[in-house]
């Protein structure tokens, strides 16, 4: 299971994923977290670009930068597997 | 003590009304509130305070608008105002208002607050399309799960309104009590209860003992703040984190906030039945904003397109240019007087008569008090407006729309690359309106090296003022040519984009956090623009404006006609004796040797450089008050050479905007020294350039 986890950045557009941890600092991590991307919620890519993906958490689009997305490690549910 | 005055008026409840963003706050208010007061600021910012005052049976609730936040860890400057103001106490009743549709966030934090006060209220928003979207609610058990009474409410068909208000009062009248609630957090409530164990009950006031233990354990800063004078404890928290964080390898903040949201999500599955129905718009709409290729050009085209069409309707410009170049001279000229501001102009032109013949044989010096100072100062305010309006409404209409920040996420590479967020659209944007409003726009920063790169770039932006000198200049030097003067206005559009870019990026290498900021913004879903909130944004945009920039301006301007109407002599009648003259003349002095200036004109265009440094209109205005001349004929009296013409219109475009936005520049940065050397950077840019442009031009 190990090449199941990611980083949220690399995972392309309609996949499912769960987040696993956040690796940021107290203050952007917190901000994430109220957001609602916490641990073990399942969260939707629906767009991965260069620049930014838009992550559907909890029925809202929020939009993350790459270096952000980059910083939450998620795993692919298993059904995509 | 709950402080029950707000300005002039007295309430029998305080009532503190919180949201997460686009929770639909500003349309509740709109719906809820018959009254609007401005209070001051809140302590220690400039972030206005609003009150909705309204009177309910015998009683006038007052509802104190705060910030949005998303939780009580707040992680920008305007969210701080939110969770001081809560852990204050200041107010009766807390309501907080949860958007129906996205319940499994929304109901976050109504349970976090819910965890501080049993005085409580939730009101859920947007009640009227829950229902459209496939959502189904059962707001009696969700009331009974939370043990909080819940009401849903709708701002667009107005239900649910009376109840939220007989609620509110019931609530603050004990007539309803609720319990607070009491979260399993699992291996951190045996931590949570040590601590807890500790606190006395004269350090908390009104704070559950245990919120404060569990904030405590979050590093909450201001309630460390609250237990100063209990260093134990402060000790203690210490000791009980660490030591978490080595049993757990997380953080309790970590843990509390995944604990409650575990609550909300199981909160939910008890009381929430969805069916999935999807927004065909908003699917589109992302399909076009938020592609790599499309998204930023059609962003782009949109807010070009958004912009065109504001400007028109306020000047004609730039729409009356394509008219002259296409032959339409009469059309063009038409839509110019029947624009906003023509119309403005020739209401004060007006005016201006009537009272210059009402009070003919009164004081000469008191005539052109009136008229050439104050009702002068006057107009220039309000020639403002419009566009400040139009420019706001505009804004809010792509804000409220979800547009907005779809085309924020599309532009943000681009921003990137000049070390600010896609955010940084907005300050840009309204600052082609005026350079006042861009530079409060930096508190929207949730990075602070951000927020001081806004503060010193948007000065560089062409606001309306720069634009009317412009367009004077412009046709002065280059008559009949409606191309070379629309291609000058668009080369200088352009720099002053470049310049807000490098300058952004200048700062953000001087500083300390070299990475650009980071972007997490929330995208709503698609709607058509509310009138409602349309209108409020842009009316009390207009309106900070009035009361902020408007008196500065009206000051400055009765002072300038003080310096142009007396001089050693007393008062005189032709400026050229008059103290502003004696001042222009130094600065004169210097434009001689910089550009060659013709000496006998140097000190009017000196002169006029200080005026411009008061409000940027007024360099044409004080220009057509020296001579006698109109506009276009008063500038080309100077005799200046194309040239100098157009390297002393680049140094009028980009020196100090006005001395509105020095004052803003101070009160958003608080610091003397900072806007000093805002300044100075300005003026030293502005000349450089136009020093480059003019001997480029001499050689050419």
């Amino acid at each position: 299971m190990t090449e199941s986890v990611s980083q949220l950045s690399g995972v392309p557009e309609g996949y499912r994923v769960r987040v696993r941890r956040v690796h940021a600092g107290t203050c952007l991590s917190v901000r994430l977290y109220q957001m609602g991307i916490v641990p073990g919620e399942e969260v939707l890519v629906k767009h991965n670009n260069r620049g930014f993906i838009i992550l559907e958490v909890k029925g809202v689009e929020i939009s993350l930068s790459k270096g952000v997305a980059s910083k939450i490690e998620v795993e692919y549910l298993s059904d995509y597997l | 003590m709950v402080l029950r005055r707000f300005g002039e008026r007295t309430c029998d409840y305080v009532v503190a009304v919180v949201g997460q963003p686009s929770v639909g706050k500003s349309t509740f208010f709109a719906q809820v509130t018959g009254e609007l007061v401005r209070v001051a600021s809140w302590p220690g910012t400039t972030v206005e305070q609003k009150v909705g005052i309204v009177a309910f049976r015998d009683k006038v609730l007052c509802l104190v608008d705060l910030p949005g936040i998303y939780g009580l860890s707040p992680t920008s400057l305007e969210e701080k105002i939110t969770k001081n103001f809560l852990i204050s106490g200041d107010w009766d009743v807390i309501l907080v208002l949860a958007d129906s549709l996205i319940p499994e966030r929304s109901i976050y934090l109504p349970i976090q607050v819910s965890e501080m006060t049993d005085k409580l209220v939730v009101a859920l928003t947007k009640w009227d399309a829950t229902h459209k979207v496939g959502l189904h609610l059962d707001v009696k058990k969700l009331s009974s799960r939370l043990s909080f009474p819940v009401v849903p409410v709708s701002s667009i068909t107005g239900e649910g309104i009376r109840e939220i208000l007989s609620t509110l009062v019931d609530v603050a009248e004990g007539r309803i009590k609720s319990n607070p609630l009491k979260i399993d957090y699992g291996f951190l409530d045996s931590y949570i209860n040590e601590l807890t164990g500790l606190i006395g009950d004269s350090e908390v006031g009104k704070l559950p003992k245990r919120w404060v233990a569990l904030r405590l354990l979050e590093s909450d800063q201001d309630i460390v703040d609250l237990m100063r004078g209990r260093p134990d404890i402060i000790k203690k928290t210490e000791e009980l984190r660490e030591e978490f964080r080595k049993a757990t390898e997380r953080t309790p903040e970590e843990i509390a906030i995944l604990k409650r949201y575990e609550y909300a999500t199981q909160v939910v599955r008890e009381t929430v039945v969805r069916v999935r129905v999807r927004p065909h718009i908003t699917a589109l709409i992302d399909k076009i904003y938020l592609n790599t290729l499309t998204g930023p050009l059609a962003s782009v085209i949109t807010l070009f397109a958004v912009f065109a069409a504001a400007f028109t309707l306020n000047t004609g410009f730039p729409f009356t240019y394509i008219l002259r170049y296409l032959g339409f001279e009469a059309i063009a000229d038409a839509l110019e007087t029947h624009s906003l501001s023509g119309l403005l102009e020739s209401f004060f032109a007006f005016v201006g008569e009537v009272l210059r013949s009402g009070l003919a044989g009164l004081n000469e010096e008191l005539v052109s008090l009136v008229v050439d100072g104050i009702l002068g100062g006057l107009g220039t305010v309000l020639s403002f407006l419009p566009l400040i309006f139009l420019v706001s409404a505009s804004l809010s209409m792509l804000e409220d729309s979800g547009l907005g920040p779809r085309m924020v996420a599309s532009l943000h590479n681009f921003f990137k690359f000049f070390g600010l967020s896609g955010r940084a659209l907005y300050p840009l944007v309204i600052g082609f309106g005026c350079n006042v409003p861009a530079v409060y726009q930096s508190r929207i920063s949730i990075d602070e090296v951000e927020r001081r790169e806004i503060i010193v770039s948007a000065p560089f932006i062409i606001c309306q003022a720069r634009l009317i000198v412009l367009l004077y200049f412009t046709r002065s030097l280059f008559p009949g040519s409606t191309f070379i003067q629309a291609s000058v206005i668009t080369l200088l559009y352009i720099l002053s984009i470049i310049l807000y870019l490098l300058t952004a990026k200048l700062v953000r290498i001087l500083s300390s956090v070299r990475e650009s900021p980071e972007l997490i913004m929330e995208l709503p879903m698609i709607h058509r623009p509310s009138f409602k909130v349309v209108w409020w944004g842009s009316w009390s945009n207009t309106k900070h404006f009035l009361r902020k920039a408007g008196i500065i301006i009206l000051v400055l301007s009765v002072l300038s006609w003080v310096l142009l109407s007396y001089g050693p002599a007393g008062y005189v009648d032709s400026p050229e004796a008059s103290y502003g003259a004696i001042v222009g003349s130094y600065l004169g002095r210097i434009l001689e040797i910089l550009y060659d200036v013709g000496s006998e004109n140097s000190w009017m265009i000196g002169y006029a450089l200080i005026y411009g440094f008061i409000a940027k209109e007024g360099l044409i205005a004080s220009v057509s008050q020296i001579t006698g001349l109109a506009g276009e004929e008063a500038l080309r009296s100077l005799g200046l050479n194309i040239a100098q013409g157009v390297s002393l219109l680049i140094f009028m475009m980009f020196y100090v905007p006005c001395m509105a936005t020095v004052a803003t520049i101070y009160q958003e940065s608080k610091s003397l020294r900072f806007t000093l050397y805002v300044t100075t950077y300005l003026i030293l840019v502005a000349l450089t350039i136009s020093l480059a442009a003019y001997w480029i031009l001499l050689i050419a």
